[in-house]
């Protein structure tokens, strides 16, 4: 009981305890011994928690400034009856002109508060300007000067210098170098978007009921007046507090803190996903999700972060789908429905926890370039007040509008063309669609030929009938000549689903482009996908490691694709997914959800990325093709055991893989290199060295087992994939 | 308590604020010890610590010269514990925190939080191996959940409750021995 006990008070402290096991650690706690046990572990954690922090200067000077506020407030009270009791002095004539002069100067105080613009309508005004000071109005840079006036939507951005902008009311922005913001007002109340960088604010007291906000990608932070410094990047948002206390919330996962004078609080767009191993510098979530170009992710509903909001020792995931005895041995003959699933997340206590782990989940993908996803609608229900895909497209309008939603009707579970009728009719009007610049929202059925043309032609007209212009970008299992004789007509554009297993992938994806082209439907949506091996039906496709998915992006950008589709984000039923996950075993799964960056960025920009970082990524399944046989059958590409490093290097190097003994090693040029070995049984081991230097060194986390059997009835043919960098290992 | 702690507290009483300020900065560690063990997140710990700390600086003058000084402050923070236990709902949560407060309350007396007590267990922390290093990092500084310190170490959630039961253990020997020393 005490190995219980003691694991059950490190969950109450972390204030982590399920409903079940709230009831057992009170019942323990019955037995004084327990109790007594419980204490002692309580206080010794809280005692280390003391002697590891090292705050304790900061928390002096927090102490010493509510001394400081709390002796203002009573001197100013003393002041007041002070005052209030003084006998009232004889008037004179000099007493009524101070009088006057000082409601006159109320007046002026008071006009400047709720006034606080100048006659021309400023916001603001720019008080530096260099030629490395850029204003956008309206998207036009336009000229910049000394003393120009701001205006509401009006963008600043710095490159390597300074700039400083002022209110009114004495308010000062100072902005750092390579920062970008934008001013607005809302009802009076001034508002300020920054983009990225890092800005310092020193901001006199605002009216009441209207502070200041400066809203980040990650987080609002709500200024009454204060001087603070704000700095934000793809990873998080930092906030740093001089005076006075500024409240900060975040976007992503909700709550909000208060931060007082003399401390900083950071707001992380994923903490255990923090200081990537990327190659490249990421754009800043705001130039992701301004990209006119867009790469989807294909989002499957039943498989979201969590399913029940419990520990992931207990969860869903765990006890029915991980496990070969879950939902009462349904999958046993498979040896159970997966074998991944996602980051476990923290339960959440208080607040919708499936909206907070959508926010989630749209934060991980911005921060890899993805700037949407295709939201795979099973049902009609999914566009009900509380169905699914209402609950994703609130959660993308928190995080941010511009994140967008792609309708995707799945025919294989859909009935007919009447259910994506009223899924549009329920929905068309959400801000967070994904719809063309000309504003026609778009539509893409996924097994679209399941429905005949003239039967969706009468859809979109009657939809049209209702004022809803419709963008119809139907996809298919495989894009052959005569389905697109069959549908361009009524198309915008066509898109075909990813195959990971086809023998030349790009000579395909270059013929489906032309045939598309040629058609009258436009634009062609391209797929890619990473890998599949789908338990149930025992369905697999030789992806090779990482060259499947890295062909299929190098494709989508040669043939200068309209738009990407990531097929999928998170299937973990057919490990398709590139959002990372794990296994029961721990085993990592983030090659995918890193290397998505590179391409992503490279079809937004149209330019492949420059290689900021050395980043080693690896790929290699557990289990040999061999183990598969008889019950599993592919076709298009032969299986490949092997392990891959995938090296993306800033300089030449060489890299080594080991494995049983045995070390292999590749000089590699800078740049992108892909070096395979034979799979052997073992950990691999995978290093990057530089001028004699080890530079990165880094073990598989995924055991490959012998071939000589199973050794248990689960087989499992996922590419598992790790990524490690100089800096840090994943 | 130190002879210049007890220089600051005069300072302080005198109306030194900049002794006050070393006064908190020294006693922070052992009154937050104290509150944290009583609080059910840490944020309430931070906070009612502050409270304390300011509530001491309004009272300095009710303080006596013969008493430990953050002794003093622990007394004026559990008060003020009472009074959020009393008005708190009684959930089962909140049931759970009173009774380890409460039982915390009955032990103060055996086995104190000085702040020597904080100093020996800093050392002991530095002097731990590298790999019970990180876990006390992770756990106590960074204050990473069980969850995902399960996750980052590959460990299922008992293997990990267990591991820090006895990096908790070595650490106790560790500053008993000390304590023991000449």
């Amino acid at each position: 009981m005490s190995e219980r006990l003691d694991e059950l008070v490190q969950v109450y402290i972390d204030g982590a305890l399920s409903p079940t096991e709230l009831a057992e650690f009170q019942a323990a706690l019955a037995e004084p011994v327990l109790l007594a046990r419980t204490a002692t572990q309580v206080r010794e954690h809280q005692l280390l928690r003391a002697a590891c922090r090292t705050d304790a200067a900061v928390r002096a000077r927090q102490v010493g400034a509510v001394i400081d506020q709390r002796h203002r407030w009573k001197i100013s009270t003393r002041r007041l009856r002070s005052i209030r009791t003084r006998t009232r002095p004889r008037t004179s004539w000099r007493w009524w002109m101070s009088v006057a002069a000082m409601i006159m100067v109320g007046a002026i105080l008071a006009l400047s508060e709720v006034v606080p613009k100048a006659d021309d309508g400023r916001l603001a005004t720019l008080n530096t300007a260099t030629a490395k000071v850029w204003i956008y109005r309206g998207g036009d840079q336009i000229a910049t000067q000394v003393g120009m006036g701001l205006f509401p939507q009006d963008e600043i951005e710095t490159a390597d210098e300074v700039a400083e902008l002022s209110y009114p009311d004495g308010s000062r922005i100072r902005l750092l170098a390579e920062t970008r913001i934008r001013l607005w007002e809302d009802g009076g109340a001034k508002r300020l978007h920054l983009g990225n960088g890092e800005i310092h604010n020193e901001i006199a007291v605002q009216p009441e009921g209207r502070p200041l906000v400066i809203d980040t990608f990650h987080s609002l932070i709500t200024v009454v007046g204060t001087v603070f410094d704000v700095t934000t990047a793809e990873a998080g948002t930092h906030l740093a507090v001089a005076s006075g206390r500024v409240r900060f919330s975040d976007r992503l996962i909700g709550g909000t803190i208060e931060v007082s004078a003399g401390s900083s609080a950071d707001i992380k767009l994923q903490p255990e996903l923090e200081d990537a191993c990327l190659p490249i510098r990421m754009p800043s979530p705001d130039m992701v999700l301004n990209a006119p170009k867009k790469v989807f992710a294909h989002y499957f509903p039943p498989l979201p972060l969590s399913m029940d909001n419990r520990p992931a020792t207990e969860d869903y995931y765990t006890t029915q789908y991980l496990s070969p005895h879950g939902e009462n041995d349904k999958f046993l003959s498979i040896g159970g429905m997966l074998r991944a699933r996602p980051l476990p997340v923290r339960p959440l206590v208080a607040g919708d926890w499936q909206e907070r782990n959508l926010r989630l989940e749209i934060g991980r993908a911005i921060s890899r370039g993805i700037n949407g996803f295709a939201f795979d609608i099973m049902s009609v229900e999914d566009a009900a007040a509380d169905g699914k895909l209402r609950r994703m497209l609130t959660a993308a309008q928190t995080v941010d509008p511009r994140f967008a939603i792609l309708l995707q009707p799945d025919m294989g579970s859909l009935p007919d063309a009447q259910a994506v009728e009223r899924i549009v009719l329920a929905v068309h009007g959400h801000p967070s669609l994904y719809h063309l610049p000309d504003g026609r929202l778009v539509l893409t059925p996924h097994a679209a030929d399941r429905i005949e043309p003239a039967i969706w032609s009468a859809m979109l007209h009657r939809l049209r009938g209702q004022g809803i212009r419709i963008a119809f970008l139907p996809v298919f299992g495989s894009l052959d000549q005569d389905l697109i004789d069959h549908y361009a007509g009524i198309s915008d554009g066509l898109g075909e689903a990813g195959n990971p297993g086809l023998v030349d992938l790009p000579a395909r994806v270059k013929t489906v482009a032309a045939r598309v082209r040629a058609s009258s439907a436009l634009l062609f949506s391209a797929s890619v996908m990473p890998q599949v091996f789908r338990p149930l039906g025992n369905v697999f496709s030789e992806a090779c490691g990482s060259l499947a998915y890295r062909e299929a992006w190098k494709s989508a950008i040669e043939t200068q694709a309209d738009m990407v589709r990531i097929v999928t984000w998170n299937d973990y039923g057919d490990a398709s997914n590139v959002a990372p996950a794990t296994s029961l075993a721990g085993d990592s799964g983030t090659g995918f959800y890193n290397l998505t960056s590179y391409y992503a960025t490279w079809f937004q920009t149209g330019n492949p990325p420059e290689i900021t970082k050395d980043v080693v990524y690896y790929f290699y399944r557990k289990h040999a093709s061999s183990l598969a046989k008889p019950t599993v059958t592919w076709a298009g590409r032969a299986p490949v055991d092997q392990i891959e490093l995938l090296a993306f290097l800033r300089a030449p190097g060489t890299v080594t893989i080991s494995i049983g003994g045995e070390t292999r090693s590749m000089e590699a040029p800078a740049g992108i290199t892909s070096f395979c070995i034979p799979s052997l049984a073992g950990v691999p081991q995978f290093r990057l060295l530089r001028q004699g230097v080890t530079l990165i060194d880094v073990s598989g986390k995924t055991r490959i087992q012998p071939t000589g059997g199973l050794p248990s009835d689960t087989l499992d043919l996922t590419y598992w994939s790790g990524s490690a960098s100089a800096l840090r290992l994943r | 308590m130190t002879p210049r702690l007890a220089e600051l507290v005069a300072q302080a009483r005198g109306g030194d604020r900049a002794a006050f300020d070393a006064v908190v900065e020294t006693c922070w560690g052992e009154v937050f010890a104290f509150t944290a063990a009583r609080s059910a997140t840490m944020e309430e710990a931070d906070e009612l610590t502050q409270e304390a700390f300011v509530a001491a600086w309004f009272a300095l003058g009710r303080y006596e010269e013969r008493e430990i000084f953050a002794a003093w402050v622990k007394g004026i923070a559990r008060n003020m514990l009472r009074r959020r236990h009393e008005v708190r709902a009684t959930t089962d949560l909140a049931v759970v925190a009173e009774m380890i407060a409460e039982r915390l309350d009955q032990d103060d007396g055996a086995a104190e939080d000085t702040k020597d007590r904080l100093d020996r267990l800093r050392k002991c922390l530095d002097r731990l191996p590298r790999h019970l290093r990180l876990l006390a990092t992770k756990r106590f500084a960074e204050d990473l959940p069980l969850s995902l310190l399960c996750q980052h170490l590959h460990r299922t959630r008992a293997s990990v409750a267990n591991a820090l039961t006895r990096l908790r253990a070595s650490l106790r020997d560790c500053v008993e021995r000390q304590e023991a020393a000449p």
